[in-house]
């Protein structure tokens, strides 16, 4: 694998992670006070369908597979997987930062323990 | 119950949104293959792009991508996404399993010991305590 894919793989990351971002800022102004029941689930799910920031979010989707297509069309997927393991680490930088998630010790230590181990995995 | 815990309930949908997910990849990865396609660069992006759209299987993706979606919204209104996200790496153990069960297949020592860290991390990350809300 080359530079040239190592770059694409964290630009899909970086589609990926802003995406995660903006479903997960969606769904916390669009559910306040939590969800219970169908009829809550689905007038939360018809707020999802017509609220703006969603659809950027399915944009960055979009994006974020373009590039991983083009990805999957030079490399094999168990030569990708452990280098996209480091979107975990983008994740908790953007939870800290832009959605003001706690981080602790067992959050940190935690995600370390899985990217140690998708390395492992998709080395055997 | 402490609000943003992680019940078996969730990691239930979040199972199930790795379930939908890695289904889409695996129709995903067809698409790309019958584009006939291979190493593709930036410059050929526009014909790529062009040709993965006339590809079935990527619309079989995209219906799995919804239903994952749907899912992953749920689980979304419910908790962290600081922890939600490392959770559904959950499926990197689910497969090695399942193949060792259903599929008699010989899962290598390596395997087991990354799906054992891989189970030791979710566990450290739904135990980080919930955030008030």
């Amino acid at each position: 694998m080359n530079i040239y894919y190592f770059f694409l793989i964290v630009v899909h990351e970086g589609f990926s992670t802003a995406e995660q971002v903006l479903l997960k800022k969606s769904a916390d102004a669009l559910s306040p006070g939590g969800l219970a029941g169908a009829g809550q689930y689905a007038r939360f799910f018809i707020r999802v369908m017509r609220s703006p920031l969603v659809w950027l979010a399915f944009l960055m989707t979009g994006l974020a597979w373009l590039i991983w297509f083009i990805v999957l069309s030079g490399v094999e997927l168990s030569v990708a997987m452990p280098f996209d393991s480091i979107q975990y680490l983008m994740i908790l930088a953007v939870c800290r930062i832009c959605l003001k998630e706690r981080l602790d010790v067992m959050k940190v230590a935690g995600t370390l323990l899985i990217i140690c181990g998708i390395i492992l995995v998709s080395a055997s | 119950m402490r609000k943003g815990a992680v019940t078996l309930r969730i990691m239930g949908l979040i199972v199930l949104t790795d379930v939908f997910e890695s289904v889409a990849e695996v129709f995903f990865k067809k698409a790309v293959i019958s584009t006939g396609m291979a190493g593709v660069s930036i410059g050929e992006l526009a014909r790529f792009a062009g040709s993965l759209l006339v590809q079935l299987p990527l619309w079989y993706g995209t219906f799995f991508y919804a239903l994952n979606f749907v899912v992953w919204m749920a689980v979304l209104s419910k908790v962290e996404l600081s922890v939600a996200f490392p959770a559904g790496s959950v499926t990197y153990v689910i497969v090695p399993l399942l193949s060792t069960l259903f599929l008699h297949e010989h899962v290598t020592a390596l395997r087991w010991a990354g799906s054992l860290l891989i189970v030791a991390g979710i566990c450290f990350v739904s135990r980080s305590a919930p955030e008030l809300k």
